[in-house]
């Protein structure tokens, strides 16, 4: 009985394996019972015919929805786009060992390679670590956050003096006021009001220091939800700021990282935590929920043409269709349904269910021809969302949401917002990028986004409720297609 | 009493009981489609505890083993979890079978509480286990077991003796009755 237990929670390939044929009469069974789901075969046709007639509207609105996400991820400040191109990546899935590491689609033969700087409107968040040589249009992205990427930074005073630059070495003695070890930005920039450095340094530049930024500090503000990135000076002490990008070096990499200077790190603080003092980078961006969409930073030769995603949720080569073999589950609180699937199609766990523009769950097992899905409700379905908020332009990506039960018609789901404020109000929301399998832009439902930070449970009205199908759109696994590299 | 059954009739037993069991979950699944509620009873389960009720200890595991089939055709469990549940189940209610006599509304509500609890429980906890993020919330897995052992045991309660009585399960019987 314990051996039992613990190979059916620590599932054994093999073992799972030799159970599933035992227990492939089911499927027999299961065949046995379809006339139960004839039944409301009026309720399927309804449900069908609704999401039929709504498909060319609901398709636009998905479209306009992503195109704003996209729009969202480039620089907002005109001085970033200056001189230099930006590839729209679309962010397929968290590295499951290292989530500091994105996994990205950009268009095939759109000229990325490693150490290009990827960005999310004006913050900088990485850089192109790899391209995915199995898999043409994929890469992989290391994150800000990760302690082993290092990225070269100062640290400007745009409050006191935004125009003004402002070179530290120039800069005179730190008034007394400032502590030994560091000089306050705002005293450094009052002293080149009050005249303390020569007339020329004016024009010069407004950097205070240098730094090198990278990784993430363990502090209480980060259990809080607030990020701060480690750093360390590389020249005279600084201890507030505003901390933007500029790479240095000299050669191509150097280069392609240089692309990035100008876009945002965050804010530097000095920290005092267990009698040490520690600089940091505090950053509001959401590194752990708001990532669905960046951009890769090139010179103006990099290729930008393509469509809105390189994978479109709207082709329908990339769906096929398969049918619910039982339309129920036995099991009290679980929704999932049986599906069986057209010889010869390719499906892999995580692939979207559909119908029209809507989405209904998610496949969690497959076998040949066979597969279990988890329908929205079911407490084994998670997936990334974006709301479009009523009267605000920019989709809030809400990254992931786990599906909890439900209540009523409405369909809850677990939502943990990142720190820092955000709009509020009643949205609809999509799917978002961030799960293989799942394209962006398939419309879920209705609900409320709350204001109050912390863990929130959403109450969706789906657009379709999964239960009223008989047939449904299974998400075809991608082909790896290698790309000849330069 | 022991029973003189000869073993085409216990065959044809179990097969009729496998098709009560698949149609009980079924017909469950089918009615519980539009919802996700956690005030269901087990169907299958409570017919299970009222067969074991008056079958031989040593056809608990071909019991189980029907069941969980039962409950595979219906359900999205994996098959390994759903067995090792429903066998985890069955000897609760076994162990029970010991102080009380299952037959009975006392033993048959109690019995079947604590298999019925046990079971979803257990179906919880293997969920989590599964899961990517591997991390079991006990609390919830006990939150999600108590209310389908309370109409589980309802059910057994108000509707135990007429499932004992459904056609063709006499053969599996240890005892006359």
């Amino acid at each position: 009985m314990f051996v039992l237990a613990a190979l059916a929670l620590r599932p054994f390939a093999p073992v799972e394996r030799a159970v599933d044929f035992v227990f492939t009469p089911t499927a027999w069974v299961r065949e046995i019972l379809r006339p139960f789901g004839w039944l409301h075969v009026r309720e399927v046709r309804a449900a069908l015919t609704s999401a039929e007639e709504a498909l060319p509207a609901e398709r636009e609105a998905a479209r306009a929805l992503l195109a704003a996400q996209i729009e969202a991820a480039l620089p907002k400040d005109p001085a970033l786009r200056e001189g230099r191109a930006f590839l729209v990546a679309e962010v397929l899935e968290r590295d499951r060992l290292d989530s500091d590491i994105l996994r990205v689609r950009f268009p095939r033969g759109a000229g990325v390679v490693p150490d290009m700087p990827v960005v999310c409107g004006d913050t900088y968040i990485g850089r192109v670590r790899d391209v995915d040589p199995h898999r043409a249009g994929e890469g992989f992205v290391q994150l800000v956050t990760d302690e082993r990427l290092r990225v070269a930074a100062v640290v400007v005073d745009e409050s006191v003096i935004p125009a003004a630059m402002l070179v530290v070495a120039e800069v005179s003695p730190p008034p007394e006021s400032a502590s030994a070890e560091f000089v306050d930005g705002a005293l450094a920039a009052g002293a080149l009001a009050a005249g303390a450095l020569a007339p020329d340094a004016r024009a010069v530049a407004h950097e205070l220091a240098q730094l090198v930024v990278g990784g993430l500090v363990e502090t209480p503000a980060r259990r809080g939800g607030l990020l701060q990135l480690g750093a360390r000076h590389e020249s005279r002490p600084v201890r507030s700021g505003r901390v933007l990008v500029r790479e240095a070096g000299v050669g191509p990499r150097a280069e392609r990282r240089a692309h990035a200077d100008g876009f945002h790190l965050g804010e530097l603080r000095v920290l005092f935590t267990r009698g040490r003092t520690a600089l940091v980078v505090q950053t509001e961006f959401d590194y752990a929920h708001g990532l669905s969409a960046v951009a890769i930073v090139g010179g103006p030769e990099l290729s930008t043409a393509g469509p809105l995603y390189a994978d479109d949720a709207y082709d329908d080569a990339g769906w096929v269709t398969a049918r619910v073999a039982l339309a129920g589950d036995s099991t009290p609180r679980r929704r999932t349904r049986h599906l069986v699937l057209p010889r010869g199609e390719r499906v892999e766990v995580g692939a979207a269910l559909g119908i029209g523009a809507r989405f209904l769950g998610r496949v969690v097992s497959v076998d040949g021809r066979r597969a279990v899905a988890a329908l929205l409700g079911d407490p084994a379905l998670s997936f990334s969302g974006v709301a479009s908020i009523e009267g605000v332009a920019t989709p809030l990506h809400l990254g992931s949401l786990r599906s909890i039960g439900l209540d009523g018609d409405a369909v809850l789901v677990e939502w943990r917002p990142g720190s820092g404020s955000r709009p509020a109000g009643p949205a609809r929301i999509a799917t978002s990028s961030g799960d293989r399998g799942v394209p962006a832009g398939l419309w879920v439902g209705t609900c409320t986004i709350p204001a109050g930070s912390g863990p929130q449970v959403l109450r969706i009205v789906p657009t379709q409720d999964p239960a009223e199908l008989l047939r449904v759109r299974v998400r075809l696994a991608t082909t790896p297609v290698v790309e000849e590299l330069p | 009493m022991r029973s003189a059954r000869r073993p085409g009739q216990r065959v044809l037993g179990w097969a009729l009981f496998l098709v009560w069991a698949v149609s009980l979950a079924g017909l469950q699944g089918l009615l519980a489609r539009h919802s996700a509620d956690a005030w269901m009873p087990d169907a299958a389960l409570v017919l299970a505890v009222v067969v074991l009720a008056r079958c031989e200890v040593g056809d608990l595991a071909l019991l189980a083993l029907l069941t969980a089939f039962a409950r595979a055709a219906t359900s999205g469990e994996p098959p390994l979890v759903l067995f090792t549940g429903i066998l985890g189940a069955l000897l609760a209610a076994l162990a029970v079978r010991g102080a009380l006599e299952l037959s009975g509304p006392i033993g048959r509500t109690t019995a079947t509480a604590l298999a019925a609890g046990i079971f979803q429980a257990w179906i919880s906890i293997a969920r989590d286990a599964r899961a990517v993020a591997g991390s079991i919330d006990f609390a919830a897995a006990i939150g999600t077991a108590v209310p389908v052992a309370i109409m589980s045991a309802l059910l057994a309660f108000a509707l135990g003796p007429l499932l004992a009585r459904l056609p063709g399960l006499t053969p599996l019987w240890s005892r006359t009755w």
